[in-house]
């Protein structure tokens, strides 16, 4: 038989439908998008395309002048920096104690925590504007009880973002969750019997078996986290329209108004990038660290 | 008025006014009713800086600072039971909140309440308002001109335009319909009958709903909250329009460029 292909070749080939879907879907757009990062794309342009004018880094150099922007990137840094490491340890927290031998209900509680992950946001999202609802919410309820004065969770410019990391780290970490607990599992047994016999107690079991075999779970979940929570979007589009006083606009709600609801489109691809460098650059800087750790 | 309101309620926490600080239609119609001119030189710069739109821009902003109006939004999550109850007096709307008002002010409140034209800077009323609404286009590379035609006249009819008032308190465009026993028993249309001979209009430009939306409102709120002066609020949103209005002002001298 004639061999048609080298072993290269034919791996090639199988891995050319998933390529071009990549190629297609995603780094064309990318590139488009970046193009158009340096022209005026708006809704005179989408009309007539000999309307769009090429401006270079005119984009970028009006973004670092936009209050807006730096308002809406100290939001979303405010948010990663809060959101990401309390999800992160809520989520080893709850993983923690349902590998634990002494838990009861084990399935229920995995079920009831991952929940919030498969439930729509839009959903979550009616329920929790009556928890935070200022007159009749459950939290101001409980606040009341201990004689606290009740707190206008949403309408509060100090408060909206706190309370939008609430609600978004309740709702992610039941995923973190389940890829802790799958990392715990794989820890083999006789580690903590090794530790015990050497008289580890539990927290020194914790900080020398646990933590170090979690490591590469932690990266993943750590760096898989910082990624979504860079793309805070959903949870102020509904719940705050990024108010008020746009202390819970975001960089992509930012990004969705400026490209979507007045469809200035160069503009809103600079923004893009700006996000995308910071992601990347966030992502190398995490896997630097636990190289080095 | 509002504070006589205020005065008469005397306890609990309630409003003469609900101003929503995500709205931005009843400052610009306050602002077209002390005479300001929006924007200028043929809609490519703002103007809301000028001596009449501040004054009408402060005199909303008055209804914030003295607690005349609510500044939150989340305070107010049902409009019309927030009416019912009392909660606010007065709110500036449209003929489509009608029907929706009516089903919430039931039996001994069904006729305590009404609909009125808008006041006016100079104590006459009514005072203008905007008409708001849509206007029906013919597409100019249209292949379906005819049936468009037809179409536009179809729902201009008296009969159409009756219809599509008993289905979403539309307001009727042709005045003949106006005659239809249907809108002449109804109390609640009264106002908006006569508010309709003093409509202006706004600037018809595609950048007007990103000036409307996303920089009066934002700089409503600022002042609301009094997180800056009226004079700067005004100041600041006059710069983010002109940065709006930059194509529009380029594309106009393309224009004449290309006429010369």
């Amino acid at each position: 038989m004639v061999r048609l292909f080298t072993r290269d070749s034919a791996a090639f080939v199988f891995l050319a439908p998933a390529l071009s879907a990549i190629f297609v879907f995603f780094f064309i757009p990318v590139f488009a998008s970046f193009l158009i990062g340096f022209t005026d794309l708006d809704i005179y342009a989408l009309g007539d395309l000999s309307k769009v004018r090429f401006v270079g880094i005119e984009n970028y150099a009006r973004l670092l002048k936009d209050p807006l922007f730096w308002q809406a990137l100290f939001n979303t840094f405010y948010f990663v920096i809060v959101a990401a490491p309390l999800s992160i340890a809520v989520s080893l927290g709850a993983a923690l104690a349902l590998n634990s031998k002494l838990a009861m209900f084990k399935p229920i509680f995995r079920l009831t925590f991952f929940m919030p992950v498969v439930t729509t946001l839009v959903a979550i999202a009616i329920v929790w504007r009556f928890i935070y609802h200022p007159n009749f919410g459950v939290i101001n309820y409980f606040l009341g009880l201990i004689g606290l004065h009740p707190i206008d969770w949403l309408g509060d410019p100090n408060w909206a973002m706190p309370a939008i990391i609430l609600m978004a780290v309740w709702k992610n970490f039941g995923y973190n969750m389940i890829i802790f607990i799958a990392g715990l599992q794989s820890i083999p047994e006789y580690l903590y019997e090794a530790a015990v016999i050497e008289g580890a107690n539990g927290w020194q079991q914790f900080k020398s078996v646990t933590l170090p075999m979690l490591a590469p779970t932690t990266l993943f979940v750590s760096i898989i986290t910082m990624i979504g929570f860079f793309q805070l979007f959903a949870e102020p589009y509904i719940m705050t329209q990024g108010g008020p006083l746009n202390k819970t606009l975001s960089i992509v709600l930012y990004m969705y108004n400026e490209g979507f609801r007045w469809w200035n489109m160069g503009y809103s691809a600079a923004i893009a990038f700006v996000l995308f460098f910071i992601i990347f650059t966030g992502t190398i800087v995490q896997l630097k660290l636990q190289n080095k750790g | 008025m509002s504070r006589k309101i205020r005065r008469q309620y005397a306890q609990g926490e309630c409003y003469p006014l609900y101003l929503p600080i995500n709205e931005w239609a009843p400052f610009i119609i306050f602002g077209l009713q002390t005479g300001s001119e929006l924007l200028k030189d043929n809609n490519t710069y703002g103007n809301f800086s000028s001596p009449a739109f501040k004054k009408a821009f402060a005199f909303l902003i008055d209804f914030y600072h003295q607690g005349l109006a609510p500044t939150g939004l989340t305070q107010v999550t049902n409009i019309y039971k927030a009416f019912s109850q009392g909660y606010i007096a007065m709110y500036i709307s449209g003929p489509w909140n009608v029907p929706e008002f009516k089903k919430w002010m039931k039996g001994d409140l069904a006729d305590q309440w009404m609909t009125a034209v808008l006041p006016s800077p100079d104590g006459e009323t009514p005072g203008y308002s905007i008409a708001g609404g849509s206007s029906l286009v013919m597409n100019r590379y249209s292949k379906h001109k005819k049936e468009a035609w037809k179409f536009i006249e179809y729902l201009s009819t008296v009969s159409s335009q009756l219809t599509l008032f008993k289905l979403q308190s539309d307001l009727p465009a042709v005045k003949d319909a106006w005659n239809d026993t249907l809108l002449l028993k109804d109390p609640y249309m009264k106002a908006f009958y006569n508010q309709f001979r003093y409509v202006k209009s706004l600037p018809k430009i595609p950048e007007w709903e990103q000036i409307a939306f996303s920089k009066v409102q934002q700089y409503v709120e600022y002042a609301a909250r009094g997180k800056m002066t009226v004079d700067e609020a005004l100041k600041k949103l006059d710069e983010d329009v002109n940065k709006i209005l930059e194509k529009r002002r380029w594309l106009l001298k393309q224009k004449v460029h290309g006429k010369d």
